[in-house]
This record gives C-alpha cells, structure tokens and sequence, in this order.
C-alpha cells in the first residue's frame, strides 16, 4: 500500500525534472562563455544579457511584441465582452451558434487561415498590421469565450442588470456599476489571456508579415540559428515574462475561488 | 382612485407565439393586487410589459393618469422584486439599499438615514455591513424589498417573491410585506402560485390562465363566486356535478343538464344535532381519508359518484369503509355557467 501511495510522487517528480531540465540547461547556456564539448560550460558569464539588452535592435523587438499583445487585448476586450454580455443578457438563444464559432480557430489551421486572409485583404488597403491584430484576437476567442461566459453564468447577471435599471441607471451605467465590478476576475483573466496571445504567436505573425515586423517570437528563432548563447538569453528572458503572467492568472483565479 | 393602473389592449407575441392578447385590467391605489394562475399562463410576462423590462410589450400602459408605455425602464418608478433576489453581490446591505438613491442627487447624510430607517423597517439594520452571500435567504429578499421600497415606487411589482423560501419564512415575510404595504400606503402587485398566499395577503386578486383574465375581484368573491368552471376548479377544493346526479342524491329541482359546484366544507358526516331546512341528506361510504394534521380529507362514495369533503380533527378519524350520513348544504350549491 505504501509503495502504490508514492507512486504518483514519483511519478510527478521525474516529469517536472523533464520539464525543468531543458530550462535549466538552456539558462546554463545563455550563462556560459562557451559549451561545446564539455559536459558542463568551461566558464561563467553575464556578457550575453549585456550584449542582448544593450542592442537597440532588442529594444525595437520587445516594443513591436508589446504594441501587438497591447492592441490584441484592447480590440479582444471590445470586441468579446459586449458580445458576450448581450448573449448572456439579451439573448441566450445566439450561445448555441455561439459554441461553433468559438471552435473555429481549433479547427482552422494556421496556415489556412493567413493564406485566405491574404487573398481576402489583398486589394483592399488596410495595414497588415492591423490585420494582424485582428486575427490574434479572434485566434484568442475560444479561451476568451470560456473564461467570460463562465463568469456570466455563475451569478444572474441578467436580474441584476435590470434591477438597476428599475432603480434609475441608465443602460450604460449600470453596466459600469453593476455589471463590470462583478466580472473582474474574468476580465483580468481575459486581458492576460489575449496579451500573451499577442505576445506568443510566431506562426501567424511569421507567415502573415514575414520578416517585415520582426516579435520577440521571430526575434528568438533568428537569433537562434547565428548565435546559441544570445538566443538562450532571450528564450530565458521570455520565459520570465509568461511566468509571470502566469502567476498572475493562477492567482486572480484562486482569489475569486475563495471569494 | 379604481383605476391607478390601467392596461389597455396590451399585446405580447415571441416569434409566433401569442402569449398575451388583448388584455385590459384596471388595479387600484393603495392595495395589494395578486396575480394567480398556472405556470406559463403570462403572469411574469404581464408584470414585466409594466415595468418596462419586456420590450415585446404592445399596447397601452396608465400608471396615475399617465402614459408610460414608451418610457424606458429607469424612468417608470416601478420597484420590481424578483424570486432570485438579484443583490449586488460586491456591494454591503448598506449599499444595496442606497444604490437607487445614489442615482438621485440627494445628499450624503440624507441618504444614510433613509437608508437607516428603511432597514430599520425591515429588521436588517444589525445587518447593514454584511454582504449578500452572508444573508440568509429570507434575509436577503428583505434587503431586496428595502432597497426597491426605499424609492418611493408609484407601484411595486413582486414576482414570485417567496418561492424560494421555506414554509415558516414565507409566511413571516408575507405578513411583514403586507405590513410595509399598509404603513407606506405602496401599490403592490404580488405574483403568486400559492392560492392559501393569494388568499392571505391580496385586496384584490386576479386570476390569469393562457393570457387572459379569468375574474378580478376580492379574495372572497373569487372563492364563494367563481365566474365559471375553470375558476371553480383552480382555487380551492371542490366537487362538480351535473344536476342529474345531484338529482339521485336527493336534490332536486335542479337544470338537469347544468354543472354545480359544491365546496368540501359544505358538507357535513353523521351529525348529531338535527339537519337544518337547507340540507338533504344521504348515505355513503369512504373510500379514502387524507390526514393534514388540523382537518382530514375524506372522499365518500355513493354508488357511481364521488364526494369530496373535510372535517377538524377533533373527532376520532373515520375508517376507510365505513358507512355515513352524509348531509349536503342545498344553500350553497353554486350553478357553473
Ligand atoms: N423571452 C421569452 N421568449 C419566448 N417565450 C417566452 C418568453 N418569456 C415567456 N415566454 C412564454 O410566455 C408564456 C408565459 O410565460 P410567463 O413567464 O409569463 O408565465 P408565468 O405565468 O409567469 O409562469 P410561471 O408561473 O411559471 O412563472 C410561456 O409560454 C413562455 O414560454
Ligand atoms: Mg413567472
């Protein structure tokens, strides 16, 4: 009995070790002067963080990467939350068809998806850019689907709208008072679910844009195939980065759990 | 004033579906109005063209003498109580109760006493930090109740409002609602399936089935005059006989193809004391007691019919089989039409 209750112990541990170890491996090398040969790096160094921080090309990357996931998540937000909210409040008759849509981006792949869009857009002159945004946060709909309508269906959103309403707010601001402060969680949620949407697609981005806008995804691949060290740095750095978005989330969410 | 609310010609279609269709009604000031009826006969659908929420509604609406119908929802100063409370839950009670009054441009300090005083009223004041999810369900309508009353509503819309709530709870609360009604003089109306809850709390009651109107009246109209069978059979018990059987009990003189409605209550077992001029009697057998604790609920049979009628329980019960007088009040036999 005692054997079979560890089990899953172990279990678990060899898989985090598998998971942590290509991290570990890969900060040693971002860290090292050179590792070739060798089991372990022959010496230590902070000279590719420098190198890498100090690039005005390495700025310009992380600035294009947050211009993308900052109006991925704005457009996402204005877009999804309305809708949305109309379904839940209005009419729930439309979550049915609702349900497919959200599966699309599954069902699509990528490559599909920006070849069309490029026939489509071809002749018309929009940026691509903007384009691009657009299909990142429809790309993101499913996700941001789930988390939202969730919220909206855990409370009776629709009586306390119109409760307020009877109570002399106007449609909007009841919105605002009523409505907004209760699905927090989820619009947190929402906006770090859209943002490290932005901020983690290379394949869209790549085929869609090609080398002309140049993300800290692309950035990382590139710098990957010239030079080992610095890619390790900026696979390292990035991977702080959804860390921490990470720890955000599964903190908002717990939070909202307890209460 | 008789006509403090008055419908006119009120239409409600979803997609095809006709559920009301030309309906007038006319309610009075200062009473409780209760709204009855089976599930699905509009009642809800009613209530909610009032108040604005229903944005199928056609028709006219007159609440004082004025025509609201095309008035969006937050300037018709209707309250509404829902079943499900809907309380803010980010907000205390305090806040709750204030939220209307925050819309208005009244000040600070004056506002916390009406809000005070109302929870006062209502018996929440020990309450006023606490927050929804901490309330109790007879708690919670009551913070409900205090933050629609708390506007001064022309007229106060309660839906189903002590559904959710437990025997003992509902009925407290049903006298407190009546209580609120009489010391703020508030025109109610109260949506109900309960007819013992209609009975109780209602001035005037309506009876609704399939979108229309069945009779309006005081509580003991509808139940010693129902205006047809539908009516006769919906609120209360009752035994309908056509007046060829009532004939083979004994009573005579009566249109033989006619339907009368006896109440159980008019008719008595095996009395001791002499039957009066206005009664017949006949023998029986139950066939089947129900005990509700304070009376019982006896079913006798007489060749092919079936009566149904109760007693206090102050007697030994009768058994099942054993053979009766029966003697039925002639005075309150009512003719269905
Ligand atoms: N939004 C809607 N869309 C379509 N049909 C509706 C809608 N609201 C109500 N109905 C229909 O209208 C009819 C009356 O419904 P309503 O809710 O008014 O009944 P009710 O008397 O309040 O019933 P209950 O006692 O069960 O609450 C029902 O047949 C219902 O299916
Ligand atoms: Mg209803």
């Amino acid at each position: 009995m005692k054997v079979k209750k560890r089990t899953p112990k172990i279990i678990l541990t060899i898989i985090f070790i598998y998971l942590l170890l290509p991290i570990v491996a890969t900060f040693l090398y971002s860290i090292s002067t050179s590792w070739i040969n060798t089991v372990l790096p022959e010496g230590l160094t902070f000279k590719w963080y420098a190198q890498l921080v100090f690039n005005p090309e390495f700025l310009n990357v992380v600035l294009r990467s947050l211009v993308l996931s900052i109006f991925t998540t704005i457009l996402g937000l204005v877009i999804f939350v309305p809708v949305i909210f109309y379904m839940n409040i209005y009419n729930q008759k439309l979550k049915a068809k609702m349900r497919y849509i959200t599966m699309l981006p599954f069902i699509i792949p990528g490559i599909i998806l920006v070849t069309g869009l490029i026939q489509l857009y071809k002749d018309i002159p929009i940026p691509k850019i903007v384009i691009l945004v657009m299909v990142l946060s429809v790309m993101s709909l499913p996700l941001v689907y789930q988390t939202l309508n969730n919220v909206f269906i855990s409370k009776d959103f629709k009586s306390m709208f119109e409760q307020s309403q009877l109570l002399g707010y106007g449609p909007v601001k009841s919105f605002m008072f009523v409505i907004v402060p209760n699905i927090k969680t989820g619009l947190i949620v929402s906006t770090l679910l859209l943002f490290s949407a932005g901020l983690g697609d290379y394949v869209i981005t790549n085929l869609f844009l090609g080398g002309n806008y140049i993300t800290l995804k692309i950035y990382m691949y590139r710098l990957m195939a010239v030079n080992g060290n610095a890619g390790s740095v900026l696979t390292i750095i990035y991977f702080i980065m959804l860390s921490i978005l990470s720890a955000i989330l599964i903190r908002t969410t717990s939070k909202a759990k307890k209460g | 004033m008789s006509e403090f609310l008055k419908i006119e010609n009120l239409n409600v279609t979803f997609g095809k579906e006709t559920v009301i269709e030309n309906l007038n009604l006319s309610i009075p000031e200062n009473a409780i109005t209760v709204f009855l009826g089976p599930s699905g006969s509009g009642k809800t659908t009613v209530l909610r063209s009032i108040s604005g929420l229903n944005r199928n509604a056609q028709g006219k609406i007159l609440l004082d003498g004025k025509d609201i119908s095309e008035l969006p929802v937050n300037k018709r100063n209707i309250g509404v109580i829902f079943q499900s409370y809907a309380l803010f839950p980010n907000m205390s009670v305090f806040d709750n109760v204030a939220y209307g009054l925050k819309a208005q441009r009244i000040g600070k300090a004056e506002i916390k006493q009406s809000v005070e005083d109302m929870l006062k009223l209502v018996n929440m004041n020990e309450k006023a930090n606490s927050f929804p999810d901490d309330l109790s369900g007879g708690q919670k309508q009551r913070v409900a109740i205090a933050r629609s009353m708390i506007m001064k509503p022309k007229l106060l819309l309660l839906d189903e409002p002590l559904s959710a709530l437990d025997a003992k709870i509902r009925v407290e609360l049903r006298e407190q609602i009546k209580e609120y009604q009489q010391k703020l003089g508030i025109t109610m109306i109260f949506v109900t399936h309960d007819q013992a809850e209609a009975m109780a709390i209602a001035d005037n009651v309506v009876v609704i089935s399939d979108g229309k109107i069945q009779q309006q009246g005081a509580p003991w109209d509808i139940y010693t005059k129902p205006s047809n069978e539908f009516m006769a059979t919906f609120i209360g018990d009752h035994n309908i006989l056509s007046g060829s059987e009532l004939k083979s009990l004994g009573i005579n003189n009566l249109s033989l193809e006619q339907k009368y409605l006896i109440r159980p209550e008019s008719i008595t077992l095996n009395k001791l004391a002499e039957s009066i001029a206005d009664e017949v009697e006949c023998n029986g057998q139950i066939i089947s007691a129900v005990n509700y604790g304070n009376r019982i609920q006896y079913v006798i049979a007489k060749d092919t019919l079936r009566l149904k009628m109760e007693a206090l329980n102050h007697t030994l019960p009768l058994k099942i089989g054993s053979q009766v007088k029966v003697f039925i009040n002639k005075a309150k036999i009512l003719q269905l039409n």
